[in-house]
């Protein structure tokens, strides 16, 4: 119970002194044609909002949950939902037609670094990023 | 000049493999044209199968406890292009078996949508009607968190009205788009369809009953990230298969719903509307529906929901409700077994349940893929 309540103590904390910056680490394929986003964008990006980037390349999302704390801080303090109904609201926007995919879910950093290299379009929140940063993908950075 | 027999079979056979030849690279051309690649097509769905038993109450319900081979839907996404998608969900119903003649097998969607911009989207096709929160996701059981959806404000027809306040689908073109109001985004959606036809023998997917075409339309403003506000509207007009004359249907649906970051919401929802007949009196009918619900881990939500139907003002003691008390529990990350009781009270005028009061087990498993 203790350790429940400084954990949450901490991520309180962390949302309250953190800018986006550090909340997300984003990548994206090379193909994309920002190279900023600003935090709103980016949560309207993987709320599904934002559909396609500007040159009308469908953007497909994917989230690394190797992390689960760093990911949670990712969902709460920039997407606003928690895990399950981040996932819940986007089965909505699937099923019913108004999305084409969900985003994927990958369960290593090597795995979104992959998806994002290979996806046209893609953009993933990784919790972490490799010392140098494989051909094909790209930073994004978070700033206003 | 003349050929020998071995000449012609040659000849023949050279004409022959030249033609298959051309065909092929024609096929080619064309394959290249417009097959999509592996990767542009994405393949999605979900699973249900449920219980339900009769636990209490009246001679209502299922009486012997029954399992249902509820669904089992393949959702396909085909990227045709940077700008178009052909969305389209395929349903098998109750272990459909054609010989048999047992269940259903059904498109539930199948539109194109081409994009001009974030904020426009056009769309043709066979679509849900947008209206409320749960018509365009009552099949998507991973979905929701209950094992059906509301019947007061979306099946109202199973709790007491003549017919529904809007149909389930539509044939038409559909403009949608998303919208930014400074810190407030939000989305919208217009419909402009055959509508629905209570003549049996027409198919509305296929040919209207009437030269008015069915409008509706959906707006939804996300006023803070935990709050959203929505208004619907359906307007039609059709056929009256019990007279020469017709039926206009207007309803219009309000709705909101709220969730903070501990999984802690509340949604609400409320329909009214009139069945208006030009050779009968005109019956108008609202409902409501109210849920609340809280995430207490990642795996258990339990919920609460409460329905009201009063399917005829000018009639009394019509009204149904529909109290529910259940869990959702997520077994893996896609799966989650719901448990709930649902109970069912009726006064005696209720087209359906005739004052009936009963109260029926729901169980029901569903997967998301």
């Amino acid at each position: 119970m203790q350790t429940h309540v400084v954990k949450s103590i901490l991520l309180a904390l962390i949302l309250i002194s953190c800018s986006a910056t550090c909340l997300a680490t984003i990548i994206a394929n090379s193909n994309v044609v920002q190279n900023t986003i600003s935090p709103s964008e980016l949560k309207s990006i993987f709320l599904g909002t934002t559909s396609h980037w500007n040159n009308d390349t469908p953007i497909t999302l994917c989230i690394d949950n190797s992390d689960s704390e760093k990911a949670n801080q990712f969902y709460i303090g920039i997407l606003r939902k928690n895990p399950r109904s981040y996932q819940r609201f986007w089965s909505k926007k699937l099923f019913s037609g108004d999305a084409a995919t969900m985003p994927r879910i990958h369960k290593s950093p090597q795995k979104a670094l992959s998806f994002a290299i290979n996806k046209e379009g893609a953009i993933c929140y990784t919790s972490s990023l490799p010392e140098t940063l494989p051909f094909g993908i790209k930073v994004i950075e978070v700033s206003n | 000049m003349k050929f020998s027999s071995q000449t012609q079979i040659d000849l023949n056979g050279y004409r022959y493999i030249k033609a298959i030849f051309v065909t092929l690279v024609i096929s080619s051309a064309s394959l290249h044209s417009y097959a999509a690649s592996l990767d542009d097509i994405s393949l999605n769905g979900y699973l249900s199968a449920e219980y339900e038993k009769h636990i209490g109450g009246d001679n209502e319900g299922d009486k012997n406890g029954s399992f249902d081979m509820d669904l089992i839907d393949l959702v396909f996404n085909i990227r045709a292009t940077d700008k178009l998608r052909i969305a389209t969900d395929l349903t098998w119903e109750h272990g459909a078996a054609s010989e048999e003649n047992r269940g259903n097998v059904a498109v539930e969607y199948a539109f194109a949508e081409y994009l001009i911009s974030n904020n426009t989207k056009i769309r043709v096709g066979k679509m849900f009607t947008n209206f409320g929160i749960y018509n365009e996701i009552h099949t998507a059981k991973p979905a929701t968190l209950t094992v059906k959806e509301p019947q007061s404000t979306n099946k109202n027809n199973k709790l007491g009205s003549e017919i529904r306040f809007y149909p389930r689908w539509l044939m038409g073109v559909a403009v949608v788009g998303t919208y930014q109001l400074s810190k407030m985004g939000g989305d919208y959606v217009l419909q402009l369809s055959n509508g629905e036809s209570e003549d049996e023998d027409i198919n509305p997917f296929e040919e209207d009953d009437n030269t008015h075409k069915a409008f509706n339309g959906r707006f939804r403003l996300r006023y803070t990230d935990a709050i959203q506000l929505g208004f619907s509207f359906f307007l039609d007009s059709m056929e009256d298969p019990n007279s020469s004359g017709r039926i206009d249907l207007s309803s219009y649906g309000l709705q909101a719903d709220w969730e903070n970051e501990n999984g802690t919401g509340l949604e609400f929802e409320f329909v009214l509307g009139d069945e208006d007949y030009s050779q009968a009196q005109k019956i108008s009918r609202y409902a409501y529906t109210a849920m609340l619900y809280q995430q207490l881990n990642e795996k258990y939500t339990p919920y609460l929901r409460y329905e009201y139907l009063d399917p005829d003002k000018n009639t009394s003691r019509d009204t149904g409700t529909v109290s529910i008390l259940g869990i959702n529990i997520m077994i893996d990350e896609s799966m989650f077994l719901k448990i709930e009781a649902d109970h069912f009270s009726t006064k005696e005028n209720n087209g359906k349940f005739n004052g009936a009061s009963f109260t029926d087990l729901k169980v029901s498993l569903s997967i998301g893929f």
